[in-house]
């Protein structure tokens, strides 16, 4: 169970909060699919909005790993990675599958939620399924469920469906895609909620907030499997126990199909929940009364700025960890150019800023103009006003007041005398330990390889700025992978065994990047050199985003070349011009909508679907896929690429500020069709932290 | 867990209770103060290991700064704070107290109104009305406001219903002798939180000598004292 152990390192056990059960509602537990639910069958429960359920069960020969998000408080969705051993006669099966359900009716006291739901309908079908669940809750300690099943899980005690009454169409199921895997990654909605349907139910019995005793009768009679002789169900009553630790693991004990005893562990991650209790960093340097603060002078007019002020200035901001890259002074208003390496929020940043300014600016100075700067473009500007710090610092709602106060817009227009750090060095580096997962090689699921990456980067000035990062395997099996690709598209991405076991210490990327400003609300980017770890080349991009308003649009062109396997400086033969007109749009509500269309590495053309849900406190989870005019044949298995993304900042885990995230892209298959360069400083990702909605997001951060 | 013990040992030689030979009893039977006082004198003279202080904790020791010892019931932390600044702002004046490890806490006339560094902070509070009582030492209902970050940086503001009265004069040990005091009660509610607050009042000045006062539902209750350097 190597998988099961990797797959559960990947959380944190140990020091998340177990959520604190509401005392009404009975708590939410998840089944042996991964779903909340009974054991084999569903129910109506869904989690808490935004929750992110991770499970690993096994019972007989089966094992599945389910991850499951509770996209909004009605949806959920899943993806699964099933091993079924001797399913196939030389190997064993590694069956990936995606579920959706939606809640039709909330419970209540006189009614009980009803849910209705898709089981593996884009996958190889082996668990195609299709169910409506009806879930009572009895107090806080009984819960009942009964529920219509259709394909798997109308296989026992099957009968006429009741839809076929509103047509023809509902009596047979055709049984194309089960268990093949020649349409993988194709919806299979010609089989939704036809042929028998079957009665399926079961009692939940939650002695404690931890306990949940539950009994069910199964509908799937696991008749895939059966034929192959690997279960043979002596009963439709599978009964389980699990328990909730104090971390928030849960196990649970299965006793199922009257044969197997099943194992499961599962963990609940609510991101807006985080260990980390909201961050327990240094606290905000406090606003000292003006006469104090407001005593001292500076001379801003020589090219060697200095006086008291502007020491006690520069100082003030290095102690809070941000980069002064910049000041003028005009009458009473004092504009700071303001690099923020340390603080994930931008609110948090100016915060501070804003408090260290007021506690060094000479009295003159009454307005505080913050900009944020990366890549030596400025990214908005932020205007405060020091008798609104000093009104508002502990405001019952200072933290709303001081938002609506602050004056945010572009700042395309300011193009003042900023440059190199004046509190820091032009140079840094980091060195940092890495994770690199592979996932889901019939050979070996997990693979895995950690080590450690020294980054570097030096602005020759401040728009042009040179960055690389070595990587250093110390520990891990990512190159023992000896499965080749069998694309018969260029192979952009299918290469990676080879990349793996080729390179040792690798270059990650080595790029200049050239970042401007063409005009009002726009952004550019200019980006030569190793890209990223199989291409290099130049990428530019021009982007445009309005400091406030959901939408953006951007445009990048790109020249790429694929790097030699050894991940040195060798270049291969292939060589393509790749790139996409991008529409970003925000939803409102943390929910985030990106369409790519353009070229992509392999030279196909199509377009990406990208939808996430962001939380303000920057953990996201995401889907998308992609549509090329790679015919589903061409691009071999899955059909298509998809997969889902999970980005965590370091923050949320370790509560100390940070602007690195843990991200990941979880694909069911990496192959070459759909496949996009994967280049540092996209300016979206660069520019938006500091303009809305992020802003206001975290403004919450503004005093802390 | 941010205050970590080691912190305490920052202020052995600092506070008054840590040099003394005898621990700060407080004539307070059955108080969850006493427990709280108990354990800082414990670990005070538990051992001195080595600690990092922040620069402007440095800076402050060097001045004559007054000091609090705090205590954060729910993760067994104990650890001195010094007054960093005190601004007044309209009719508010806001002391800013901060500790070795960087939290920061703000005290309006001895009631919490503020924390940073502690985790899902008390970013703000409205005591106006509860100090009004609880410093006159007068029974009677008041309303609090509370506001706090939580962990999707999103600040919530709570209100709250509070029965203030009194229960009674006691004798405390602030390091220096006996104290004649009176314990004031602050019991607070809402439709799904509910805490209490404890104040003892200095008779002779009128001013809180210690206290133990809620700091939202992840802090708990903070036990606060006066110490003498």
């Amino acid at each position: 169970m190597t998988s099961v152990l990797a797959v559960i390192c990947l959380f944190p056990v140990g020091i998340a909060q177990s959520p604190v059960a509401v005392a009404q509602e009975p708590a939410v537990f998840l089944s042996y699919f991964g779903t909340p639910g009974l054991l084999d069958m569903p129910s109506a429960v869904q989690m808490a909005d935004g929750n992110l359920g991770f499970t690993v069960a096994g019972a007989g020969t089966t094992r599945r790993n389910t991850l499951t998000f509770q996209i909004s408080p009605r949806l959920s969705g899943s993806f699964r990675y099933a091993i079924i051993s001797g399913f196939d006669p030389t190997n064993d099966r590694f069956d990936r599958s995606f579920d959706l359900t939606y809640l039709l009716r909330q419970e209540t006291d006189w009614g009980p939620g009803v849910a209705v739901g898709l089981r593996d309908f884009a996958g190889t079908g082996i668990y195609s399924s299709e169910f409506l669940a009806a879930t009572k809750s009895f107090g806080s300690r009984f819960r009942a469920t009964v529920g219509l099943g259709w394909g798997r899980l109308a296989q026992r005690d099957g009968f006429d469906n009741p839809l076929s009454r509103l047509s023809g169409y509902f009596e047979n199921r055709p049984r194309a895609s089960a268990g093949g895997i020649d349409t993988t990654g194709q919806l299979d909605f010609g089989s939704w909620f036809r042929g028998d349907a079957a009665v399926f139910g079961g009692l939940e019995w939650m002695p404690n907030d931890r306990t949940r005793v539950v009994v069910e009768y199964s509908t799937d009679q696991y008749n895939i499997e059966a034929v192959r002789g690997l279960i043979d169900q002596q009963s439709p009553l599978n009964i389980g126990v699990n328990y909730r630790f104090r971390n928030g693991v849960d196990l649970g004990l299965y006793y199922m199909y009257g044969t197997d005893v099943g194992v499961s562990l599962s963990y609940v991650l609510d991101p807006v929940n985080p260990p980390s209790a909201g961050g327990i960093e240094a606290a905000p340097p406090a606003l000292l009364p003006r006469d104090r603060a407001a005593a001292l002078s500076w001379d801003l007019s020589g090219p060697r700025r200095q006086g008291p002020a502007f020491d006690r200035l520069a100082a003030g901001l290095a102690a809070e960890g941000l980069v002064l890259n910049g000041i003028e002074q005009s009458g009473s208003v004092v504009t700071v150019y303001l690099g923020n390496p340390t603080y994930a929020a931008g609110a948090q940043a100016i915060g501070r800023a804003a408090r260290v300014l007021a506690n060094s600016a000479p009295a003159d100075v009454t307005t505080f103009r913050i900009v944020p700067v990366a890549g030596g473009i400025p990214l908005s500007q932020v205007s405060v006003q020091r008798s609104d710090l000093e009104e508002l610092e502990h405001a019952l709602e200072g933290s709303w007041q001081s938002y609506t106060r602050a004056e945010i817009a572009d700042a395309a227009g300011l193009q003042g005398p900023f440059g190199p750090p004046l509190n820091a060095p032009p140079f840094s580096y980091a060195i940092t330990p890495y994770l690199a997962p592979s996932l889901f090689d019939p050979d070996n699921p997990v693979r895995v390889d950690a080590g450690i990456e020294v980054s570097a980067s030096y602005a020759v000035t401040p728009q042009l700025v040179f960055s690389g990062a070595i990587r250093q395997p110390i520990l891990g099996n990512l190159d023992t992978a000896t499965r080749l690709s069998d694309s018969i598209l260029p192979h952009v991405r299918s290469d990676f065994a080879l990349y793996d076991k080729a390179s040792d210490l690798e270059l990650s990327f080595l790029t200049a990047d050239y970042f401007f400003r063409p005009g009002p609300d726009l952004y550019g980017r200019v980006t030569a050199g190793y890209l990223e770890p199989m291409f290099a080349g130049v990428s530019t991009e021009v982007l445009w985003k309005p400091v406030t308003g959901p939408l953006a649009l951007g445009i990048e062109v790109n020249y790429a070349v694929q790097r030699g396997f050894a991940r040195d400086f060798a270049l291969q033969d292939y060589d393509v011009v790749t790139g996409h007109a991008s529409a970003y749009y925000d939803f409102g509500a943390g929910y985030h909508g990106q369409l790519d269309i353009g070229r992509y590495l392999a030279g196909d053309w199509g377009g990406t679907v990208t939808l996430d849900r962001r939380f303000s406190n920057g953990v996201s989870v995401g889907a998308f896929f992609t549509l090329t005019d790679v015919s589903f044949d061409d691009f071999g298995e899955g059909s298509f690429d998809k997969g889902i993304s999970l980005t965590i900042p370091i923050s949320w885990l370790s509560g100390q500020p940070s602007r690195t995230d843990f991200s990941t892209t979880i694909r069911p298959l990496l192959r070459d069709g759909g496949a996009r360069l994967d280049v540092n400083n996209r300016l979206y990702d660069l520019t938006s932290d500091y303009h809305d909605p992020a802003l206001q997001d975290r403004w919450g951060r503004f005093w802390r | 867990m941010k205050m970590r013990l080691v912190a305490l040992m920052v202020c052995a030689g600092l506070l008054s209770a840590c040099s003394g030979t005898a621990p700060s009893g407080v004539a307070l039977g059955g108080s969850p103060l006493q427990s709280g006082v108990g354990r800082i004198a414990q670990r005070l003279f538990s051992g001195g290991q080595p600690t990092v202080q922040s620069v402007p904790f440095q800076a402050l020791l060097a001045t004559p700064a007054p000091a609090i010892v705090v205590s954060v019931e729910n993760r067994e932390a104990v650890t001195g704070f010094l007054r960093q600044s005190v601004r007044t702002q309209g009719t508010a004046t806001i002391e800013t107290w901060i500790s070795p490890d960087n939290v920061a806490l703000y005290l309006q006339q001895g009631f919490v109104v503020g924390t940073r560094g502690l985790g899902l902070d008390l970013m703000s509070a409205e005591i106006t009305q509860s100090a009004a009582l609880v410093l006159t030492r007068r029974n009677g209902q008041v309303q609090r406001f509370m506001s706090f970050l939580d962990g999707n940086d999103q600040v919530t503001v709570r209100s709250y219903i509070c029965d203030i009265e009194s229960r009674g004069s006691r004798q405390i040990d602030l390091g220096s002798g006996m104290v004649p005091t009176e314990l004031m009660q602050e019991r607070c509610a809402n439709p799904d939180q509910s805490f209490q607050n404890l104040y003892w009042i200095e008779t002779r000045t009128g001013q809180i000598a210690q206290s133990r006062q809620w700091a939202g539902e992840f802090s708990g209750p903070l036990a606060i004292r006066q110490a003498q350097r």
